[in-house]
């Protein structure tokens, strides 16, 4: 079923899930479909692998998970990006950055020749 | 599907976090079904979307749960259901690992129950850690223990006790048996908080009543519980028992008494020396106390002659009924040495068993190695293993410990001399959280020690050969199997030569001729006043063939000694001496081999004369006749309480008699002995001899009514002097069954050791067998490999033990003047025995050896 789409990039779930909280609190199953809304279904979240990246993250101390109430008035778990959290986006956001260009000018290179 | 999801619930542990865990993986699924739903796929279908979204779920709650301390926990329940799983496919295995770790628990747990009751445990009294045994020392070191009028002066004066009582033993007895009594100040058991279980404990102001010890009350006097109010005629009196104490409170001392009476004021039962045991008040400590005390005694024997003077005192804690002392550590440590050692080789037993395990295991472990596990994760896995063969062993120990103590009991019961077992009473030796927590702590001990080494060795493995199952290149389990094997046989021998040794002493004593005729001799101890009364009547008897006296009955301690010089030189020697009446010759059949007896007239007027023993003539009169020479008694010899010198300074030697053993047994013919004349009814004298016509056991009844009817409850001791040799004699044999016991184990397990590795071994080598064989080799010659590599152990072992049991040896033959501890007989006889089963033990292995078949040899693998 999922097959088809790509899976998130090995490395990139960290700064997805940064970069989804960053705005606003969310609780795990929301993060999984946001990413795949807002990327237009393009990247599929392996949700076996989302808990225990969200629990790495926590134990960074870039995100904390507090119990809260989903929109349906269910007991859920939300996290929440942390101020240590949005300075490691910016250097991850960075990093990416600098690797796609210069994925992207080796690619224009390669047909260039 | 839906099986791994329920796998998946049911693996989840109700810990917070896997609450919150399972919560939160419900939540997100719930969600996803509810989109799904919506977007209009079946509910089933749904649901398996969900679910298949979570992609590999081991994984999932592996990785999450890895981050959290938990996981620790977790793992470790897994090695516990890894390893039951293991055990359940080879019972054998574990099986013995836990019998053999359970039988050598079980000697240890015995011995540490026996240490705890009376070492460890504090008695049952109200606060028993304040509790002090005083005494002091006099300037040459000698113990003194307090007399009735110091005890009564230290209670009035003492500056550091709240309370003091004051206790002796006393032998007596009643309707036809002993009773150990103990005389204690009428303080003490309110001082101590012991209450009756039925009527009423003694009270101050007490006399002429008694208080039974429960055991007593239900093995003596048949748990009565109409005793209260009943007289028992003992100690030459009538006492009324007034209640039973509490079964918990055994007495202050290591010998548990039949009844307690208040201290006797006078008379010949009162008691000359007393234990003395204070509560310190609660602000003074054990320090303070001592140099109060000390001052103390040095005032209240400060007129008495400079000997008799307090010098040091001690003052030992009482709250356990033997204080731990370096005499308590020399008469524990071999003991604990030799049980010890047996628990070490079955140790290195099961660390073998362990071993040859691990190394089967080899392939599975370098597999897992080469996955990237982690070494320590598998060491502690094998670990794990060990320690859950602990608990059932433990288990094991309790039980087999519990059943030793009650054999041993019996046993003791059954072969100790009767007189011993009247009046040895054991505190009780029920297991207490000390002994629970010693066997749990030895257990987990020794399976550690017999898990830690092997699991090590099996997991160094080379990663590249470790995948392969080839080990032979990197690691040495060879070396380790070996060393455990030599150490086996080396503590296998020191044991047996031990035993050894000790069964053979205990043989030459058992052997060993007195040459004084006791059977049919009985000893009476009744009061002094009442001997000449006493006389009289059995001399009535037709079932008495001669009545007499003796100061020190024989055999019963060594001789006490006098100093003595012949005729006019002043060089006195120290000599063994005692007083008897003239029949003492013809009951004990010591012939007078020159001389004569002491006349009648000389017994009786206590005439300086004096009998010798051969050695002692020889000793002192070498190449002379020592017939009609005069005999100086050093006219200063100190008295002390208890000792009694003959009246005169020159004795007249009048008769020379046969040498004989009067002393300790172990120690031979006495070297010295002389004999003083004392009447048949001398009331210094310790006892009344008599030698019966018959059978001694149906004289002693006869002797207890004829006492009875001179003076009710007078005799304190009615014993056959058959039982005094007894009684010396039964502490080495008991101490040669406990050690060839130990010793037959230690072979056991050697050889159960032994026949394991070689057996390992040969399966190990069954290749390079074949090959040989197929070479050429013929089945002798394999034979010899096998039996050439156990030898070479079997060798080794017994040369390090053999050493070892020569310096253990020289180590104790102080301590035992009677034990010839370079005993050639049972070096070489323990030697040969651990040869012969090393041999024994490679038989078989060495047998499967020659049988290999070449062709099936080198066609496997």
């Amino acid at each position: 079923m999922g097959k088809t789409k790509p899976d998130v990039l090995q490395g990139t779930l960290d700064l997805l899930v940064l970069k989804t909280l960053a705005r606003g609190p969310l609780h795990g199953y929301g993060i999984a479909t946001s990413i795949q809304r807002i990327s237009a279904e393009a990247l599929r979240v392996e949700e076996g692998s989302l808990y225990p990246a969200l629990h790495r993250i926590e134990q960074e101390g870039w995100i904390r998970s507090e119990w809260g109430v989903s929109e349906k008035n269910r007991r859920a778990r939300f996290y929440s990006i942390t101020a240590a959290g949005r300075r490691q986006l910016a250097r991850e956001q960075k990093q990416w950055d600098k690797l796609t260009a210069a994925v992207a000018s080796v690619l224009r290179f390669s047909e260039g020749a | 599907m839906i099986t791994w999801l329920k796998r998946f619930w049911a693996t989840l542990r109700p810990s917070r976090l896997d609450r919150d865990l399972r919560e939160e993986l419900r939540f997100h699924i719930e969600e996803r079904i509810e989109e799904n739903i919506a977007s209009g796929m079946l509910p089933e279908e749904a649901r398996r979307d969900a679910e298949s979204r979570f992609g590999n779920a081991t994984l999932l709650k592996e990785s999450t749960r890895e981050t959290e301390i938990l996981v620790w926990l977790e793992s470790l329940m897994q090695d516990v259901r890894y390893a039951i799983r293991s055990f359940r496919r080879a019972p054998a295995f574990a099986l013995t690992v836990i019998g053999t770790i359970g039988l050598a628990l079980g000697l240890n747990t015995t011995l540490f129950t026996i240490f705890n009751a009376y070492v460890l445990r504090p008695l049952a009294v109200r606060d028993p850690y304040s509790l002090y045994q005083f005494n002091w020392f006099t300037k040459d070191g000698e113990f003194h223990p307090l007399k009735p009028a110091e005890f009564e002066a230290l209670r009035r004066e003492n500056p550091v006790f709240s309370d003091v009582l004051a206790s002796a033993g006393t032998v007596t007895r009643a309707a036809g048996r002993h009773l150990l009594v103990s005389q204690v100040s009428t303080n003490a058991f309110a001082m101590l908080g012991i209450d009756a279980s039925i009527g009423r404990p003694l009270l101050p102001g007490d006399s002429g009543v008694l208080v039974l010890s429960d055991t007593a009350w239900r093995n003596k006097f048949g748990s009565d519980p109409q005793i209260v109010g009943t007289k028992l005629e003992i100690l030459g009196g009538s006492f009324e028992i007034v209640g039973v104490a509490r079964p918990e409170f055994t007495g202050l001392s290591d010998s548990p008494p039949d009844l307690w009476i208040p201290l006797l004021p006078s008379g010949p039962e009162a008691a000359k020396w007393l234990m003395v045991v204070g509560r310190l008040k609660p602000n003074v400590t054990p320090q303070q106390a001592k140099a109060a005390l000390a001052v103390w005694a040095r005032q209240a024997t400060a007129d008495l002659p400079e000997l008799d003077r307090a010098n040091t005192v001690r003052l030992e804690s009482a709250a356990t009924s033997i204080h731990w002392n370096r005499k308590m550590i020399a008469v524990f440590a071999p003991l604990l040495v030799a049980f010890g050692l047996v628990l070490i080789i079955a140790c290195a037993n099961v660390a073998n068993m362990m071993l040859a395990r691990a190394m089967a295991r080899q392939r599975e472990i370098g597999v897992r190695l080469s996955l990237g596990a982690g070494r320590f994760r598998l060491v502690r896995q094998l670990l794990t293993e060990s320690f859950l063969l602990a608990i059932p062993a433990a288990l094991a120990g309790l039980v087999i410990s519990q059943a030793t103590i009650g054999f041993t009991q019996d046993l003791l019961v059954r072969t100790a001399p009767p007189f011993l077992v009247e009046l040895l009473h054991m505190v009780k030796l029920a297991p207490d959280f000390r002994v629970f927590l010693f066997i749990l702590a030895a257990a987990a001990a020794s399976t550690l020690l017999s898990g830690l080494v092997p699991a090590i060795q099996a997991t160094r493995a080379d990663l590249i050969y470790a995948a392969r199952g080839d080990f032979s290149a990197d690691i040495h389990p060879a070396r380790l199997r070996n060393a455990l094997v030599v150490s086996q046989v080396m503590v296998c021998v020191l044991l047996l030569i031990c035993s050894g040794i000790l069964l053979r002493a205990s043989r030459k004593l058992q052997a060993s001729d007195v040459r004084l005729v006791t059977d049919g001799v009985l000893e009476i101890r009744t009061y002094g006043n009442l001997y000449e009364k006493v006389v009289d009547r059995l001399n009535q008897e037709p079932w008495i063939e001669s009545a007499g006296t003796a100061w020190r009955v024989p055999l019963f301690g060594p001789l006490r000694t006098i100093p003595v010089a012949p005729g006019s030189r002043t060089d006195f020697m120290q000599a063994g001496y005692n007083l008897v009446s003239p029949q003492y010759f013809e009951m004990f059949r010591i012939p007078l081999v020159r001389g004569r007896n002491f006349t009648v007239a000389e017994s009786h007027s206590e005439a300086p004369v004096a009998i010798v023993s051969e050695a002692t003539a020889a000793r002192l009169w070498p190449g002379q006749d020592a017939l009609g020479q005069s005999l100086r008694i050093e006219p200063d010899a100190k008295a002390d309480a208890g000792k009694k010198l003959p009246g005169f300074h020159v004795a007249r030697v009048i008769g020379i008699a046969r040498d004989v053993i009067s002393g300790w047994v172990g120690d031979g013919i006495d070297s010295t002995c002389i004999y003083f004349p004392t009447a048949p009814d001398a009331a210094t004298s310790e006892a009344l001899l008599v030698r019966v016509k018959g059978e001694p056991e149906v004289a002693r009844r006869a002797l207890d009514e004829a006492i009875a009817s001179v003076s009710t409850g007078a005799a304190s001791e009615v014993v056959p002097m058959q039982q005094a040799l007894a009684m010396q004699i039964y502490p080495f044999r008991a101490a040669s069954w406990i050690a060839s016991f130990l010793g037959g184990l230690a072979l056991v397990l050697s050889l159960s050791g032994i026949y394991g590795v070689l057996s390992y071994l040969v399966s190990q080598r069954t290749k390079e067998i074949g090959i040989r064989m197929a070479l050429g080799a013929s089945t002798a010659a394999v034979i010899r490999i096998v039996l050439s590599q156990s030898m070479r152990l079997a060798v080794v072992g017994i040369a390090i033990g053999a050493t070892l049991a020569l310096g253990v040896s020289r180590l104790f033959a102080s301590q035992l003047q009677n034990v010839d501890t370079s005993d050639a007989l049972a070096y070489i006889g323990s030697i040969s025995l651990a040869l012969a089963a090393a041999l024994a033990a490679s038989y078989v292995p060495s047998r499967r050896a020659a049988s290999v078949d070449p062709v099936i040899a080198l066609r496997c693998d």
